[in-house]
């Protein structure tokens, strides 16, 4: 009798060390901070790690109703190099609206082309927790590149933003399919990644 | 019922009943799977198949390479997606700019390019067979390596076995860029590409039984008209994607130019093949001559500036210059900048811009324009790098590989750890393998030794610091689970208490079926052991001996099945506190053999060497007589191991016998002056016997000790080994396997002698590697390569432990 009930004992003992463990390995595992939001509020969480002008930069995506966040985060940005990181990466969006002057591989030359002015980043600003962000709207084709030359490749539209909290920059973009875009429900959005 | 079961079980028994299932259904099977999967013992030939098809020219080299890989799939059918990563190293590599039968191929990118599309219809081959109606299924798994290669191969090969349907086709053009996480413009372009190449095979010319070697098919008439038409389908796509797609179409065809004409040079040369294509394909005829020109200076004319034969270059362009005015002209030099470009990025070899000086003076801008605006290109681009004189390498590492520890002397005067790996079986290949992202702040590694635990590679270092007042040095275990060095993490690190790990060797000294790592350090003489106990190294003190520990071997040279620990020790040299009026200066022999049963070390004196100092003990190099470099050997060929030793002072060499009670010694050489490090034992004539291979001074000659019926018998090999370089030294040799039937070579360092400060910035200082090899009983040196940099060798080991 006294047996049995010992090995009852060591039964619960195993089993609370090994939710324990579990538990602690999700957490170990959990994304920090902003990521770890995205990661857990969105279906189908990916993450890869790269680098950023030197700096550790972490690529992720979530999904979304009809649509799309991808969320940029360059990690423990000097101060000297916080204005040339965000410069850098919300230049993605503005030089799609500007004449590109191209070095095309495939061709041997430099070339220029421009995208169709109904497709370019229209610039906005809105107000966030006292401040003012600015922010793009932009169409993106199924890849979520911005060269939209033809309506017919334009699958998503949505809002982009680049923005620095603490040390590390971020880059937000938030994708509908082209019918499904609310732009009001993608800057709550924005807002709640807004320095989180 | 089952509730009846379960009722009559206990808990423990309902317990057990749960884990077996668990264990079954899912632990099983994965087991099982992941056996299956576990390509790391089989893939050794199939590298090798990959390494035999780089001598070949493209045309054949493509077939080949998919021969390799049906091969190897129809051995490892269950392959992760990620395999090809094992063949990569062996496609990106150095040594193909120096020897590569195609200069042409060397960008990395080309040759890794046309691996990975071999690949890709290999698969598309495998996946239609059972699932041809989702080929977006395939495209998702694919990589995005070497320019998409894979991708390019598949939806080659699927549009083809699908007839080129229009629609099948647009669904692989969507579907080749979804399956890449992080998709970008330049995706988009090699999509495109991919694209063209299908235009091409759909209404030009069928090229794919071209890429399963068979060139008996009739060439026939290439229709401009028909190219037009691909250019056409081209134009359909975005702007940022066209050019990509008319450059496939041009790919294409010069191809066509080049399988079909590529034993004929002359004709290939004059490229009025190619330049008939474009005639016919109206609007796009402009773009037609200004890509096939532009892809004859990158594919063609480009390489002849790696060589002699530049002005053969500068030729071509000039006539096609001529032949179809200037403005096309160009692209021809712009070609050879792209091309330059590709190989300096790649090669990290920027001295290779000055190339484009070689070029007709009025068209040196187009080549370095072109090159300057390849390499900004390329720096946006992921690149698979080569091995380097510096690289983080990509290696995985070869059963015949060697690796030479040592360390760095920079032009600064810094120091650095320096671990250089050969690999013979990958065109003697010489990498350094790069420490840089542990920060370690020691100074050099005089031994390396690899062990395999758990199936996993592991190498450790016994590391030292220089300069005065350093008394402590770290041993450290690196350990990289895929057998490639660019994996390499620190496992295990641990201060030891004396100046330099000397002496490090791997052995099962309990007899537990396990190997454990024995360090031994100079001038204190601490000798300890590492053993893997539940999944960590634990350390273990043997003795401290208070003097020099020159050497370890770990074998059963008293034949009694239980391994001795056997160490050559000296309080000189190295040792400043030795008072020479008082000290017992006996160089030594020891043993120590594990005593399982009372958990101790019988520790036994092998050979004792002059007790007393004597002047006359002295060489002129100025050593004690003391026993330093230990090989296990059989040199009579009964199947036992006797034990050869170098010993400095008398410059001897003995070999020491077990006679069934004690040790015998042997001189085997006390004529000569032999060198302090430079010999090495081993069966170099393959007659079942070991012989012994040594350097005597000051001539560096190289002589072979072979035993035969109770006497040795002495035999040059090659006489004044180092001839012109009279600054230079050689510490150590190395006897080195080979996989084929050439026999076994000889691998030396050659170093300078000294490594004076003021003298740091000559190359001349920088470490060359060498081997010699047999043929017809003639002895000849080969060049393997150099460091970047003055490196002094401690010692060579194999990379593999066997």
């Amino acid at each position: 009798m006294r047996k049995h009930k010992a090995i009852r004992v060591v039964f619960v003992v195993s089993a609370v060390l090994i939710v324990a463990l579990v538990l602690t390995l999700t957490k170990l595992n959990a994304p920090p901070d902003i990521l770890a939001k995205l990661q857990f509020q969105y279906q189908d969480f990916e993450i890869i790690s790269s680098t950023f002008q030197n700096y550790e930069s972490k690529k992720s995506s979530a999904s979304i109703l009809n649509g799309k966040i991808l969320l940029q985060v360059v990690e423990n940005v000097s101060n000297e190099s916080t204005a040339g990181i965000i410069l850098e990466l919300d230049s993605q969006v503005t030089q799609v609206g500007e004449k590109l002057i191209y070095f095309d591989p495939y061709k041997g030359e430099t070339v220029e082309y421009s995208i169709p002015k109904e497709f370019e980043p229209i610039e906005e600003k809105t107000s966030i927790k006292g401040s003012s962000l600015k922010y793009h709207i932009v169409y993106a084709n199924e890849i979520f590149s911005y060269f939209i030359f033809s309506k017919e490749k334009a699958s998503f539209k949505g809002i982009v933003s680049v923005f620095s909290c603490d040390k590390n920059v971020y880059k937000i973009e938030i994708f509908s399919t082209i019918n499904s875009f609310d732009k009001e429900k993608s800057l709550n959005i924005l807002k709640e990644f807004y320095c989180f | 019922m089952q509730r009846s079961i379960l009722r009559k079980m206990r808990y423990w028994k309902v317990g057990f009943f749960v884990l077996g299932v668990f264990l079954l259904f899912f632990i099983l099977p994965l087991a099982i799977q992941e056996l299956s999967n576990n390509t790391g013992q089989l893939e050794a030939k199939y590298v090798q198949d990959v390494d035999k098809c780089q001598v070949n020219d493209e045309h054949i080299r493509f077939a080949c390479y998919k021969n390799v890989i049906k091969s190897f799939l129809s051995e490892h059918p269950k392959v992760k997606d990620d395999f090809y990563k094992i063949f990569l190293p062996h496609i990106i590599k150095k040594s193909d700019l120096e020897s590569a039968s195609s200069l042409y191929m060397t960008p990395l990118s080309s040759n890794c390019h046309i691996f990975m599309h071999a690949l890709g219809e290999i698969r598309a081959d495998i996946y239609f067979a059972s699932n041809p109606e989702n080929p977006e299924d395939l495209l998702e798994v694919l990589s995005t390596e070497c320019r998409l290669g894979d991708r390019v191969g598949a939806i080659m090969k699927l549009s083809k076995l699908k007839n080129f349907d229009s629609e099948y086709i647009n669904r692989l053009h969507k579907a080749c860029l979804l399956g890449i996480k992080n998709a970008g413009e330049a995706d988009m372009q090699q999509c495109a590409h991919a694209l063209g190449h299908v235009y091409f095979d759909k209404y030009v010319f069928d090229t794919s039984p071209l890429h399963d070697g068979d060139f008996s098919i009739e060439l026939g008439e290439i229709k401009g008209s028909n190219i037009e038409k691909a250019f056409f389908e081209c134009s359909t796509l975005t702007p940022l994607e066209t050019s990509a797609c008319y450059n496939a179409v041009v790919h294409s065809l010069y191809h066509l130019g080049h399988f079909f004409y590529h034993d004929e040079i002359e004709i290939f040369n004059d490229f009025s093949f190619l330049f008939n294509g474009c005639e016919g394909t109206g609007e796009f005829k402009e773009i037609c001559y200004k890509t096939l020109v532009y892809r004859i200076g990158l594919n063609k004319v480009g390489s002849y500036f790696l060589t002699e034969k530049y002005e053969e270059g500068n030729t071509i362009c000039k006539e096609i210059s001529k032949d179809l005015g200037e403005g096309f002209g160009v692209f021809c030099y712009r070609g050879i900048g792209a091309f330059l470009g590709q190989i300096i990025h790649e090669y990290d070899i920027k001295s290779l811009a000055a190339k484009c000086e070689l070029v007709e003076e009025e068209y040196k801008k187009e080549c370095s324009g072109s090159l300057e605006e390849w390499t900004k290109y390329l720096k946006t681009r992921k690149i698979n790098k080569p091995i380097t004189e510096n690289p983080t390498t990509i290696e995985r590492i070869s059963d015949f590989g060697v690796l030479v520890a040592g360390r760095f002397t920079k032009t600064d005067g810094l120091e650095k750890p320096a671990l250089m790996y050969i690999d013979p079986v990958n065109n003697f290949s010489l990498i350094n393998i790069s420490f840089e992202k542990f920060n370690f702040d020691f100074t050099g590694i005089h031994e390396a030794r690899p062990i395999i635990i758990n199936n996993e590679y592991r190498l450790a270092l016994g590391t030292h610091y220089t300069g005065e007042g350093n008394t402590s040095s770290e041993f450290i275990i690196l350990n990289s689970s895929t057998f490639e060095f660019d994996n390499l993490e620190i496992e295990f690190k641990e201060q030891v208490n004396d100046t330099r790990i000397r002496a490090v060797f791997v052995g099962d000294i309990d007899s537990d079926g396990e190997d454990e790592i024995v360090i031994g350090t100079r001038p204190h003489g601490i000798l300890r052991y590492y053993k893997f106990i539940d999944n960590k190294w634990i350390g273990f003190d043997i003795d401290f001996l208070n003097q020099t520990i020159h050497d370890i071997l770990i074998a059963d040279i008293n034949k009694n099945g239980i391994n001795e620990i056997i160490a050559t020790v000296s309080p000189l040299p190295f040792n400043n506190d030795v008072d020479l009026s008082t000290s017992d200066i006996t160089g030594r022999i020891i043993s120590y053999e594990f005593v399982p049963k009372e958990n101790t070390w019988k520790k036994n004196t092998i050979w004792e060497y002059s007790k007393t100092f004597t002047s006359s003990l002295i060489d002129e190099r100025g050593h004690f007589e003391h026993p330093r470099y230990l090989f296990p050997s059989d040199v009579d060929g009964d199947g036992l191991q006797e034990m050869v030793v170098n010993v400095l002072g008398s410059q001897n060499i003995e070999l020491f016998r077990w006679n069934g009670s004690n040790y015998s010694r042997q001189v085997i050489e006390d004529k000569l002056d032999m060198h302090d490090s430079a010999i090495t034992v081993g069966d170099i004539d393959n007659n079942g016997k070991d012989e012994i291979i040594a350097l005597t001074l000051p001539e560096h000659t190289l002589i072979m000790y072979n035993y035969a019926e109770g006497s040795w018998d002495r035999k040059i090999l090659t006489e004044d080994l180092i001839a012109v370089e009279k600054n230079k030294t050689i510490r150590y040799l190395y006897l080195m396997d080979f996989p084929d039937t050439s026999g076994k070579k000889i691998l030396y360092a050659l170093e300078a002698a000294d490594l004076i400060e003021s003298e740091l910035s000559e190359g001349s200082l920088f470490t060359s590697y060498y081997y010699l090899k047999n043929t017809n009983n003639v002895w000849s040196k080969e060049y393997i390569g150099s460091t970047n940099q003055p490196m002094t060798s401690w010692g060579i080991f194999p990379a593999v432990f066997r």
